[in-house]
């Protein structure tokens, strides 16, 4: 066993790991040859103008429907794709795609995947998918946090040593959701990605998973960007959250404050939408509507259509940022919102909290 | 007392493998009525699935060893392959957990509705040229009439614009929308039991809320009997009338949701709800089981929960478990019933607010 050694890492710096600066993406939809021909190009935009960061030892969870650009955004951290506007930062050093960063760079972020049995090569024995992670990883240095060999790094997910001869197939689900942590742990990051890492596990494991990496930012000072549509999940797991609709962020702050006193009408839709385990609850009642198409966004607020507190307003004016008892929300009818928008749109660490502040 | 729609009875179900039997359902009994959901809730391998598929006499390459299925007073273990094919989709349909592989992708929505409709209205005999489509042979006016039902149907679904989505393909529907139309074909022929193995688990919580009100309707207004298989405590507590809780294919309690969920009798129901995230805080650890499911290669002797159950005993690991009536409708199968009280087994330390939310 690899003993915790949480003294070799310095406490958290106020500078964030990965820092998000109005970052933009679109992508292009060409449909028929006349239209490429008139030139018309309806680019749907999956992320608009999101701010986001992310401090090491932290968990910020990103919440959202399906299709509302959660994993485009996680795909711009990694450097899988890259903004067409906005910045995005490490450590305070602006970067582009996966390409153009050195290989310190890229150690810094590990990814989950969203199918993590998909993301292994179903002809090599896992142990072999770990070692090529490991040697990307600059095999000349030691490995600070010990996990030199597969078998540690296997044994930093709870995982015996027999595991690495096996293939993806023979592994179960929380298994290979274990194998693909251990895979993101190879090359010491200070960021993992997490993209639904939970989804469709069973309870049980689902439990188990999110020990583990409880447990694992304990003892490796790892900030982690969770995503996931399941708010009962980033609720346990998250110190910050931020609910992301058609692209944008509408409202970001703290788990507890976010949760506990939702400000955006959708975060609370979200919220309502969870069946609660208690059979004498009544049940949720649905949010009406699908969500936007991205290729058509509504003016405005994009949640409007839906709200159920929507007035002209909201259809005519795109809400800014305001700060309402700690969390950021954009929406002209949240509660003490004055309607103004917030000017403020430089970077100001907090010592005295963990949990930062997002800009937009 | 009249007799339920479904009765199951003693049901085996086993898969021969190279490293032995399989014993995946192990002497499951449980009724479903016309108007009740019945919610079947486990951990993934609990035999969830090939319960459900055995009904349906799909449990190929698995084999049915024992036990009864009866299905409105046909004994369906011992019918021949003619009644099952006049059953399935006609009187039993099932709907699969992801709706992105149950659609076939390169046939339009609607087209793939009117042929479940077609199907069903030409029992005895389905021309293969008719089906084929080959112009003589095809009888234009019946599957003109089929494309209308289908649009209906989708209309039913409150699928926005059917007319004109009934021509699209699965690719272009949203996950909701897709199962929405998943429940549309399974529903082509008005069957009275419909079996729905995971129905929501790829969806989003909001997603999820809407298609349970629509199995929730379905149930009051064409009293049809719904076997809903899930893991979500939440997803059974919100829908389901009874519940039965499944364990290395035998059933370890059934009864009423309000019971069994908020006075859960079994240690595996009480480990299930302590490892839900719902009724954990933040911060806090989840009590997940220990240990792995038991191997379910050769069987069980005695209770399959007795290696991870922390009230076993000699006993437990021995004879069969003999199921005891707790109150009229809650059976149990425990030699060490009843339990003391624990309070972290208990959904009720959860409360609800006003909002929907949850907090303690």
């Amino acid at each position: 066993m690899i003993e915790p050694d949480r003294d070799a890492f310095e406490p958290p710096s106020d500078t964030p790991v990965v820092e998000l600066r109005g970052v933009s993406k679109s992508f292009s939809v060409r449909n028929s040859v006349l239209e490429r021909l008139s030139g018309s190009d309806s680019s749907a935009k999956a992320v608009c103008d999101v701010s986001l960061v992310v401090h090491p030892c932290e968990t910020v969870g990103l919440v959202g429907e399906s299709g509302c650009g959660k994993s485009t955004l996680a795909k711009l951290v990694t450097g899988q794709l890259t903004p067409d506007r906005g910045q995005v930062r490490l450590d305070g050093t602006r970067v582009g795609g996966v390409s153009d960063r050195s290989a310190g760079q890229c150690r810094r972020i590990g990814v989950v995947f969203q199918h993590a049995g998909e993301s292994f090569d179903p002809r090599w024995p896992v142990g072999r998918s770990l070692s090529e992670a490991r040697h990307d990883a600059d095999m000349g240095s030691e490995n600070e946090r010990g996990l030199g060999d597969i078998e540690q790094l296997l044994c930093s997910v709870d995982l015996g040593p027999e595991i690495a001869d096996r293939y993806p197939r023979e592994l179960s689900g929380g298994q290979i959701q274990r194998v693909a942590l251990a895979r993101a742990l190879a090359h010491n990051p200070d960021v993992i990605v997490l993209d639904e890492p939970v989804s469709g596990l069973d309870v049980a494991t689902q439990a188990t998973i999110l020990d583990l990496l409880a447990d694992l930012q304990q003892r490796f000072g790892i900030g982690y960007l969770f995503i996931s549509h399941d708010l009962a999940v980033v609720q346990y797991l998250a110190d910050r959250i931020a609910v992301m609709y058609a692209g944008e962020v509408v409202e970001v702050g703290p788990a507890d404050g976010l949760f506990g006193d939702p400000n955006h009408p959708y975060t609370e839709a979200l919220l309502q939408a969870i069946p609660s385990p208690d059979p004498g609850v009544a049940p949720p009642t649905p949010l009406d509507g699908d969500p936007p198409d991205p290729t058509d966004r509504p003016t405005g607020c994009p949640f409007h259509p839906r709200c159920p507190a929507a007035t002209t307003e909201c259809a005519e004016r795109h809400p800014e940022f305001e700060t309402v008892e700690g969390t950021r929300v954009r929406c002209f009818h949240a509660p003490e919102a004055t309607g103004e928008c917030e000017e403020d749109r430089s970077y100001q660490p907090n010592r005295s909290t963990r949990s930062s502040r997002i800009h937009d | 007392m009249s007799k339920p729609l479904l009765r199951v009875e003693d049901l085996h179900t086993r898969f021969d493998t190279d490293r032995g039997t399989v014993h995946a359902v192990d002497g499951t009994s449980f009724t479903v009525d016309r108007g009740e959901i019945v919610g079947v809730l486990g951990e993934s391998g609990s035999g969830k699935s090939v319960t459900a598929r055995s009904i349906c006499r799909l449990e190929d390459p698995g084999r049915i060893a024992g036990g009864t299925i009866e299905f409105e007073g046909i004994e369906l273990t011992t019918a021949e392959e003619s009644t099952l094919r006049r059953l399935r989709g006609n009187e039993i349909s099932m709907v699969f957990q992801d709706p992105t592989e149950t659609l076939n992708p390169v046939f339009p929505v609607g087209e793939q509705i009117a042929e479940a409709v077609r199907i069903h209205e030409t029992n005895d005999r389905q021309r293969l040229l008719d089906f084929l489509g080959v112009p003589p042979f095809r009888d234009r006016s019946a599957w003109a009439d089929a494309r209308e039902r289908a649009v209906e149907l989708l209309g039913q679904m409150d699928i926005p614009s059917p007319k004109s989505r009934s021509t699209a393909f699965p690719h272009e529907f949203s996950g909701g929308l897709r199962q929405r139309a998943v429940l549309a074909v399974a529903l082509a022929s008005e069957p009275s039991l419909l079996i729905a193995d995971e129905p929501t688990t790829a969806l989003d919580t909001t997603t999820q809320a809407d298609i349970l009100r629509r199995l929730r309707s379905l149930r009051d207004e064409r009293d049809v009997g719904i076997l809903l298989i899930t893991h979500d405590i939440g997803v059974i507590a919100q829908t389901c009338d009874r519940v039965i809780v499944l364990y290395g294919g035998q059933v370890m309690e059934a009864g009423p949701v309000e019971r069994v969920l908020t006075d859960p009798a079994h240690p595996y129901t009480r480990s299930l709800l302590a490892c839900s995230v719902r009724n954990t805080d933040s911060g806090e650890r989840i009590h997940s089981a220990q240990g792995r499911p038991a191997d379910p290669v050769d069987g069980h002797e005695g209770c399959p929960f007795a290696d991870r159950c922390r009230h076993a005993t000699a006993a437990c690991r021995e004879g069969p478990i003999p199921t005891t009536e707790r109150s009229s409708e809650h059976r149990l199968s425990c030699l060490e019933a009843p339990l003391p009280a624990t309070r972290e087994s208990s959904p009720q330390r959860v409360s609800p607010t006003p909002d929907g939310g949850t907090t303690e």
